[in-house]
């Protein structure tokens, strides 16, 4: 490209963003969007900061929990006789390995927010980040939900990425339509020519430009307030989740302004545009991404979770009715925790209990699988037909960047499952050694529990969960990004080849 | 595409009244036949208009398939979900009632899970639906929480903007209006043509109810799938299972309906005077394209996240922390000993185990009612802020017709939060019967015994049946007013504008 041509270009571009900024109409139309975008950043940043207020009682709530489990077996051991002690029951006791295990233990296992979690809620309102875990099982996990109104979830939140994915290509059309389409109606394109300006430099240069303006003020805008707000953490991570999320928008922006070049390329008119151009907004926003989930759930339908729930039952059934076998089988596994002088039909139903829940995960290990396989089967069919939504593309983008997307979730149960199964062997190996001890040397008469039996102190050495470096991890620019400029290439590619084969001047 | 906008296609220019006819004129004309014969006049002429225009042909098809689809998969998904249901609820009865002799109380931990019916309407607007659990566990001393939110198992876009027949019909057909009526006048002023139209007499307002009427009637046409789903889910239901979870189904499929009408009038009214206010087609689309993205996708979300400030929500890790202390508190031991004394002294024994009554039993019983108390308060509170929240979001009706059409739309349905609570109340009742006839069963074995029961005491506990109140005239009421005060705004807005385009210039 010649000098000349830049600088018509630059000329050009510097006319028409003037030209727009005289008109009332487009900067009151900016001025409302980005109050939007500061209200929509403002619901992220107050969801981001009750996750994270959730998180602390939480990690609050499991250490005060830890030392009054110290102080009271600190003062039940000190006086196991005391008359005061008489009525202290195992199974709801802190310092006895059955109550503890199965009752007053308190672990949580927290998602750990990124620093971009303010810049999308996504599904973050739906797969909680903070979960109880206990040993008997996962379902304290898999079932777990935070409490929202249903109403709110149903509707959908108001956060940047609601903002960014729908209303922000409505601003940018309303910005970019007049491109080119005004010359026409105005017959201005022949005195342009004489000037050597070509039809698909007007159109190239004006619909990047606007849009490009557009969104580095937005960009600059919501930038800045999510760093004042603390929304954005002052970080070199925080710095570096803001670029991925303004490189995204910038590269979701030039999608639409390729849309609009499109558009305007075709368009005999501004009404005509307006028209194409908001039908084209409709299609690609609202109508493609719900085709797409549609034709995902008939695709690859998910089980009903009814049938989830009767396999449980019918499992459980089973494993009560052969509660021997299954005892024997596990004490055969372990033989050096296999009872010395009880029958193992007469064993207490807290010594059995945690091998009966792993029996009842394992069988019930096919019909979770099932659900699994056909959840990822959605997700990946989802993915590959999101490559023809730029909409989806974006979406996916905004929501790793903020942390809160499903596969990430899937990353976080993974690793709370490991550190589930620890605790379930942690608590499985004392209860086996305690009821040895207890059948070798049962506790006096008339006390609950004894140190040589059930009694418990260890509670600094019950395993806690500490997410992985990676799930910690901010993700870098997302791929879904690049899919979006490869978008926005094509579709600004097409539009000037039609311009400059199908426009004529008048 | 917008309106008829010739000569040829205009109300007849005969119509005009005559009220003092002289000799040899022809009869005179009433003031209101006159109106009705312009109505159809211009009916006339822009369903002819509309019925050549490829464009109105092109809106409808891609309209209809997505109505037609968003039909057969909320169709579809309902039945798989119903059949699903039903076939576990009658196995846990099956198991409930087979589970062999045990001690009662181990029966009421052993419990049964409760599923939430559906009904056909919910095939139109699964509301909430897919946010809150579908079943739960009905067990001794704890009321558990709803479990297996199908949103959980679905993808974050699903989300965004979920297929649904009530979707289409809230969002997308007041789309289809803009689209099909943003130049029912505007073009006419643009391109000049209102003089034309002025000379032929009819009253704008005629003209004005025709078009608008063009546009209810055409926008109608995507309600038909979701007409015909919810058919075919009753008659399945009615085929399956007897009635469905409703006593009022056809006063609230009526309720449905109208409300979906006046809906789309609001918005056919709102179109036709956004365009009669507007000097330009252009002009008139950017204004009715911000009203639909405000009032259809800004506002119901707004509404909700403002709600929220107007009754917060706690976490469920706080929630759970203040219940879980609740309980673990011992209720008033001293009233137990009284209790306990009391009956001694009543039956002249000095030992529980010599009663003629089971001591287990009625301490069962009592520690369910003290637990029951906690859970009242505490679940009283969360459910109390849920309905101030949703109470709150009803306010935005008022400035968002879409907000008052889904809030009377899911109330029909019954797939709201009201009656989402109304199924966890009900649920709840059923937990506390269960422990209250298990307990009971206890209580009345003499002294200390252990007594195993069978069958006969678990076929005392009835099977769950539930049905959703009746809606009542108060709540109508308090759903359809957001909505009918809607309809009246439009109609006021769109008198006001044709009103000032009748005394305008002709631009």
């Amino acid at each position: 490209m010649s000098r000349t041509a830049v600088k018509q270009i630059g000329w050009l571009v510097a006319y028409d963003l003037r030209q727009q900024l005289r008109e009332r109409g487009s900067v009151l139309l900016l001025v409302v969007a980005l109050v939007l975008a500061l209200v929509a950043l403002a619901q992220g940043e107050a969801f981001s900061r009750a996750t994270s207020a959730a998180a602390e009682r939480a990690q609050a709530q499991q250490a005060k929990a830890q030392m009054q489990a110290q102080s009271a077996a600190a003062r039940y051991f000190a006086s196991p006789d005391d008359p005061a002690n008489a009525s202290v029951q195992f199974w709801r006791s802190a310092f006895d390995l059955r109550g503890y295990a199965f009752r007053e233990h308190v672990g949580f296992a927290v998602k750990p927010g990124l620093p971009g979690a303010a810049l999308s809620i996504g599904q973050g309102d739906v797969l909680p980040a903070v979960v109880r875990v206990k040993a008997e099982s996962m379902d304290s996990v898999r079932l777990a939900a935070d409490i929202e109104h249903p109403q709110r979830l149903a509707a959908g939140r108001f956060d940047l990425q609601f903002f960014i994915v729908c209303l922000w290509p409505l601003v940018l059309l309303a910005a970019t339509l007049s491109v080119l389409t005004q010359d026409r109606e105005s017959q201005r394109l022949p005195a342009l020519a004489l000037l050597g300006v070509t039809p698909r430099r007007v159109l190239l240069a004006q619909a990047i430009a606007r849009a490009l303006a557009a969104t580095l003020l937005l960009i600059a805008v919501v930038g800045a307030a999510a760093l004042l707000a603390g929304a954005l953490p002052m970080t070199l991570a925080g710095l570096g989740a803001g670029a991925a999320w303004a490189a995204t928008v910038l590269a979701y922006s030039l999608f639409w302004a390729g849309v609009a070049a499109l558009v305007c390329a075709r368009a005999g008119s501004r009404s005509t545009a307006a028209f194409a151009g908001f039908g084209a907004w409709v299609g690609l926003v609202v109508l493609l991404p719900a085709a797409i989930s549609a034709g995902v759930s008939l695709a690859a339908p998910l089980p009903p979770r009814e049938g989830y729930i009767v396999a449980m039952r019918d499992a459980a059934d089973q494993v009560q009715a052969n509660r021997v076998t299954v005892m024997q089988a596990f004490y055969d596994q372990h033989p050096e925790w296999a009872p010395q002088r009880t029958a193992i039909e007469k064993l207490p139903a807290a010594v059995t209990r945690l091998a009966r829940a792993s029996e009842l995960e394992r069988a019930l290990g096919a019909v979770q699988a099932r659900f699994d396989q056909a959840r990822d089967r959605q997700a990946e069919l989802l993915r590959r037909w999101s490559a023809f939504s730029p909409v989806s593309l974006s979406h996916d983008a905004l929501s790793v960047l903020g942390g809160h997307d499903a596969a990430r979730h899937a990353r976080f149960v993974a690793e709370v499952q490991v550190h589930q199964r620890a605790l379930h062997g942690f608590f499985q190996a004392r209860i086996q050694q305690a009821a040895l001890s207890d059948e070798r040397e049962p506790c006096p008469v008339g006390t609950a529990t004894c140190a040589g039996g059930y009694g418990f102190t260890e509670f600094a050495a019950v395993p806690r969960f500490t997410a992985s470096a990676g799930l910690a991890a901010a993700p870098g620019l997302p791929h879904a990004a690049l899919g979006l400029l490869v978008w926005a290439a094509l579709l600004l590619a097409v539009a000037a080849w039609w311009v400059r084969t199908q426009v004529r001047l008048s | 595409m917008q309106a008829n906008l010739n000569n040829t296609t205009s109300p007849p220019l005969s119509a005009r009244p005559e009220p003092t006819a002289g000799r040899g004129a022809a009869a005179p004309v009433s003031r209101t036949a006159h109106w009705w014969r312009a109505f159809a006049g211009a009916w006339q002429a822009d369903w002819r208009e509309r019925r050549r225009d490829w464009r109105v042909g092109l809106v409808l098809a891609l309209a209809l398939a997505l109505a037609l689809t968003a039909a057969v998969v909320s169709a579809l998904a309902l039945v798989e979900t119903l059949q699903a249901r039903e076939q576990a609820q009658q196995a846990e009865r099956a198991r409930w009632l087979n589970q062999g002799q045990k001690y009662p109380h181990s029966a009421a931990h052993y419990g049964v899970y409760v599923f939430k019916p559906l009904a056909a309407l919910s095939a139109l607007d699964p509301g909430v639906e897919r946010y809150v659990g579908s079943s739960v566990w009905l067990e001794a001393h704890k009321q558990n929480d709803f479990v297996h939110r199908p949103a959980a198992d679905q993808a974050g876009i699903s989300r965004q903007f979920a297929l649904s027949p009530a979707f289409v019909l809230q969002v997308l057909a007041p789309l289809a209006i803009v689209f099909l009526g943003f130049g029912a006048f505007a073009r006419e002023r643009e391109q000049g043509l209102m003089g034309t139209l002025r000379l032929s007499g009819a009253p704008l307002s005629a003209v004005a109810s025709a078009r608008g009427a063009v546009l209810m009637v055409l926008s109608a046409l995507l309600a038909l799938p979701a007409v015909a789903a919810v058919l075919a889910v009753q008659a399945m239901q009615a085929g399956a299972a007897g009635s469905g979870p409703f006593v009022d189904g056809a006063a609230r499929a009526v309720l449905m309906a109208a409300g979906t009408a006046a809906y789309l009038a609001v918005w056919s009214a709102l179109t036709i005077g956004v365009s009669a206010a507007s000097a330009s087609m252009r002009g008139s689309l950017a204004a009715l394209l911000a009203l639909w993205a405000a009032t259809a996708l800004v506002l119901p979300r707004l509404a909700t996240e403002l709600a929220q400030a107007a009754a917060p929500l706690p976490s469920m890790q706080a929630f759970r922390e203040d219940l879980d202390r609740a309980l673990g508190e011992p209720h008033d031991t001293a009233e137990e000993a009284r209790l306990k004394q009391a009956l001694l002294t009543q039956y002249g024994v000095d030992d529980v185990s010599k009663l003629p009554v089971n001591w287990a039993g009625i301490s069962l019983q009592r520690s369910e009612e003290h637990g029951d108390e906690i859970f009242d308060a505490h679940y009283g509170r969360l459910f109390a802020a849920m309905q101030r929240q949703s109470d709150a979001t009803a306010w935005a009706g008022l400035l968002s017709p879409t907000v008052a059409m889904a809030g009377l739309s899911a109330a029909t349905a019954a797939s709201d939060t009201a009656q989402h609570l109304q199924f966890v109340n009900a649920a709840e009742r059923q937990r506390r019967l269960i422990q209250k006839t298990m307990n009971d069963a206890i209580a009345v074995t003499k002294g200390g015994s252990r007594i195993d029961a069978d069958e006969r005491l678990w076929q005392k506990v009835p099977p769950f049946d539930f049905r959703f109140a009746p809606l009542g005239t108060t709540e109508v009421l308090r759903h359809a007013a957001p909505l009918l005060w809607a309809l009246f705004a439009s109609v006021v807005f769109c008198a006001v504008a044709l009103r000032r385009l009748g005394r305008g210039a002709l631009r």
